[in-house]
């Protein structure tokens, strides 16, 4: 590999791995974030497991898969993107087509946070909602929590697959010397993909 | 082969999600919630280790990606003794 | 190529390293203007600003404590009214432990020292150094923005229902600030994790690290691991505040225990994140004033990496009378006092170093004796809590308050300006008056004495915390108290007197003041910008001292 060495390393595998280091910490630390939600989300299935189970079963579950599917998808096609960029090619449709699929996933969201709006089952600020138990509301309220952080974290990743799609087309990203970006980024992305796996089951299929 | 291999996993991660929707019309209660999240378990793995480069990488970058997990574990772990073992006498 | 094949380490021109001659002087010297240390990603500087950032709010804090003392002088809480007496010990609080305390020695001494002790020439993400000091920046902006706003009275704990539901002052801005700092811990730790994995010099092999390093990474374990974790808490707060989205609210079907849970599970790490730099700060204090190897240098690192672990295990302790399952108290109990194996090593270790050691009596070895002492009585109070039966008595009350503050306040902050009278020479190149130096030290010990050891008594006999309005009774101890935080807090001001006198008229410091050993005291004083003229190679254990054994003839 013939990285650019850059101060304060000393040999590109050391500033490769490095940088990988510091991407996996962070995504650590974005574990732990949303661990915190997962176990209100445990302790409400514990605690009032009917009431859980009630509200699950309202969920639009195939929309869910729907969209678990095209996060996937997405998520492979980054992973044919980085795996280019490391051998030296640039890929930037592959790369835009992932973002399309992104963009697919919040689009399908909107729709879903519609139908649940007019169902009354969304607590939006403001809406009118009917839930048969106070537990219920506690659980649709950890679900919009829940999935709109999780909205938060696919559009940054939603915008770094942007710029560098952008810097592809336009060749400022050398490769495979800088590919560590690409890799870098395609982590986040994958991660985003992964705390969507979980999320799928706990709020979409309880039963 | 190096292109090929991403594609597999991803044709795994489709029949797992729907392995995941078939199970949730059949289980219910706790199998259910336990199949649910081993699938979620198995798929994030594939993740991990496919796309995100633990297949290649050093003992030390598998630790930074996977080690935070035991803490999430505890963190589950403890709150859940405390509220299980609340109604006991 | 590797580390040892640098092309020609005389010859820096040839290493790729774009310097100056004003840089190869001295950091400091590397540029006048104030962009050139805004936009620095030299780790020294970056350093340097956080000292100037956290002395500000260390002040900031110390006038909420100074109105509370005040207020605390009569049983009748006349000085601030029920609402303002709240809003002086939350602003105290927050700003103590979130824009002094975790910040203070992981980011000032951390940033200097770890490049310099480790033989790197800088972290190993300087311009993420840079953004974490704006992040924190942004947060102290918006903690400043809480204090002008009309502050929060919910305690520093934001306990639910209380903070959710009824208080009524800027909680959703507080609890913003308290989230972006936490950003910056995260990328702190993980700079920090980083550098000591991939930046360690040939021949710094993890049994040679320095004492503090070992403590700065364990420190940097629990800032990546916890602090995400109060940031969701907070996060889910402000959900319910702003959106009416419990999870914590009852009548929702929420429950305001997993708050605390989710709080603790940080917060009681976080005091961990405040004391293990201390420690390791002090390990190296303690060698430097015997001039001998650190006793067991193996347990001592391990202790910092048991603690940093064993700490996420014992929050319960915290929710002993709130309703949780007594089986989970017995067993978070039981956990605690485990907690307390490694810490009493590192005191045995250090008391073993110093046994029959020539010790010296500078100013920033005094800071360090006072520290031991001090952390003592603060972990055996705190063995004290955690005894499940115990605490239900004492809980929420001044024993608890005195407990953490011999710690927080006597340990860590004595660590922190011992590590200030230890470095300074280092960081700025000038020697300060040692006897101005030794008075403040002793200062600070008796004023905090003298503040924080009546209220062990006053909890003892049932004096409430967060009370202005007290019994007669109390008054007595509660004057004593006051009047030792006048002590205190006219001995914390002292240093910058001297310190800032010394860095005008000091006279020049050289390379190696105290005579000890080190990485960072091989290379010049203030260093230059890269830290090290060549890469330096290690050959030999730390704390490689000469000890004198009987019959040696020169000494
Ligand atoms: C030997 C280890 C320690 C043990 C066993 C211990 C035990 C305890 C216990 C049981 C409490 C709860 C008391 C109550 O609220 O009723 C407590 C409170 C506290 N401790 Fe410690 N502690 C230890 C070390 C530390 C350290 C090292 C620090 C700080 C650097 C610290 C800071 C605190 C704080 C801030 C609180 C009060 C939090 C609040 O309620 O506002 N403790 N400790
Ligand atoms: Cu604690």
């Amino acid at each position: 590999m013939a990285d650019r060495v850059r101060e304060p390393y000393a040999a590109p595998g050391q500033q490769r791995e490095a940088a990988m280091m510091g991407m996996y910490i962070f995504l650590a630390s974005e574990t732990m974030l949303f661990s915190g939600l997962f176990l209100v989300a445990l302790h409400l299935r514990l605690e009032h497991a009917p009431e859980v189970v009630a509200a699950s079963r309202q969920m639009h579950y195939f929309i869910g898969a729907a969209n678990t599917a095209l996060l996937l998808t997405s998520s492979l096609l980054v992973a044919l993107a980085v795996e280019a960029a490391r051998e030296g090619r640039a890929r930037p449709a592959v790369l835009a087509t992932a973002i399309l699929l992104g963009l697919g996933f919040l689009a399908l969201k909107a729709v879903e946070y519609r139908m649940e709006y007019a169902e009354g089952i969304l607590p939006l600020p403001g809406a009118v909602t009917e839930f048969s138990s106070p537990a219920r509301h506690a659980f649709m309220n950890l679900y919009l929590i829940a999935t709109a952080l999780h909205a938060v974290h696919l559009s940054i990743g939603l915008g770094l697959l942007a710029t560098l799609a952008v810097r592809l087309l336009r060749g400022t990203l050398p490769l495979p010397e800088r590919s560590i970006v690409m890799v870098n980024a395609g982590l986040y992305w994958h991660l985003v993909d992964v705390i969507w796996i979980f999320l799928y089951p706990v709020f979409y299929l309880a039963r | 082969m190096r292109t090929a291999s991403p594609v597999v996993v991803w044709i795994v991660l489709l029949a797992l999600l729907g392995l995941t929707l078939a199970a949730s019309f059949v289980l219910s209660g706790m199998i259910g919630l336990t199949v649910a999240l081993a699938v979620a378990s198995v798929k994030s793995g594939l993740v991990f280790w496919r796309y995100m480069h633990l297949r290649e990488a050093s003992g030390l970058l598998r630790i930074a990606a996977l080690g935070a997990l035991f803490w999430v574990f505890v963190l589950l772990a403890f709150v859940t003794a405390d509220y299980l073992t609340r109604g006991l006498a | 190529m590797t580390l040892q094949e640098r092309p020609d380490r005389e010859n820096l021109a040839d290493t790729g390293l774009s310097e100056t001659p004003a840089e190869r002087v001295s950091y400091l010297r590397a540029g006048h203007t104030l962009k050139s240390w805004l936009l620095t990603t030299d780790h020294k500087r970056i350093a340097i600003l956080y000292l100037i950032s956290i002395t500000f709010f260390f002040f900031v804090g110390g006038a909420a404590a100074a109105l509370v003392r005040l207020d605390l002088l009569t049983p009748a809480g006349d000085l601030l009214s029920n609402e303002g007496y709240n809003r002086a010990f939350t602003l105290h609080g927050v700003i103590m432990v979130w824009f002094f305390l975790i910040p203070s020695i992981p980011n000032t001494f951390g940033n200097f020292l770890l490049p310099l002790m480790i033989g790197a020439r800088d972290l190993a993400f300087p311009r993420l150094n840079l953004l974490s000091w704006y992040i924190f920046m942004l947060a102290g902006l918006l903690t400043l923005a809480v204090l002008i706003l009309g502050g929060v009275d919910t305690g520093w704990t934001f306990y639910t229902p209380l903070s959710s539901m009824f208080a009524h002052g800027q909680v959703v801005l507080a609890a913003t600030a308290v989230f972006v700092a936490g950003f910056s811990s995260i990328l702190t730790g993980l700079n920090f994790i980083v550098t000591v994995h991939k930046l360690r010099c040939p021949g710094m092999t993890w049994g040679r690290l320095p004492l503090f390093v070992w403590s700065i990474y364990a420190t940097s374990l629990i800032l990546v691991l916890a602090t995400p974790v109060l940031s969701i808490t907070l996060a889910l707060i402000a959900a319910e505040r702003l959106f009416g989205l419990g999870v914590f609210d009852p009548a929702v079907g929420g429950d305001p225990l997993l708050y605390q849970h989710l709080f603790w599970f940080y917060s009681h790490p976080a005091v961990y994140i405040m004391v293990l730099p201390a420690l390791g700060v002090v390990s190296e204090l303690v060698a430097a004033a015997a001039r001998k190897p650190i006793f067991g240098y193996a347990f001592v690192a391990g202790s910092s990496m048991a603690i940093a672990v064993l700490g996420f295990f014992v929050w319960g302790h915290h929710m002993f009378v709130s309703g949780q399952s007594m089986y989970a108290s017995a067993v978070f109990s039981f956990l605690s006092i485990a907690v307390a194996i490694p810490s009493g090593v590192k005191v045995y270790n250090w008391t073993a170093t110093l046994y029959k050691g020539h010790i010296s009596l500078d100013p920033p070895f005094l800071f360090a004796m006072a520290f031991i002492g001090l952390f003592v009585v603060g972990g055996l109070t705190g063995l004290i809590l955690a005894m499940l039966a115990v605490d239900v008595h004492v809980h929420d009350t001044y024993f608890v308050v005195a407990h953490f503050h011999y710690i927080m306040v006597g340990g860590a902050v004595s660590a922190f300006f011992g590590a200030l009278h230890f470095w300074w020479p280092k960081m700025f190149g000038r020697r300060y008056s040692l006897v101005w130096g030794r008075l403040s030290a002793l200062l600070i010990f008796l004023g905090f004495n003298l503040t924080f050891f009546p209220q062990f008594l006053l909890g003892y006999l049932g004096m409430p915390r967060r009370y202005h309005v007290y019994p007669p009774e109390f008054q007595v101890l509660h004057v004593l108290s006051s009047a030792g935080a006048g002590i205190l807090g006219l001995a914390y001001l002292m240093p910058f007197a001297y310190l800032f006198y010394a860095l005008r008229y000091g006279p020049p410091a050289g390379d190696n003041p105290w005579g000890v050993t080190g990485l960072e005291w091989q290379t010049r004083s203030p260093p230059p910008k890269h830290n090290f003229d060549a890469v330096p190679v290690v050959d030999g254990p730390p704390y490689d001292y000469h000890v004198e054994m009987e019959g040696d003839e020169d000494g």
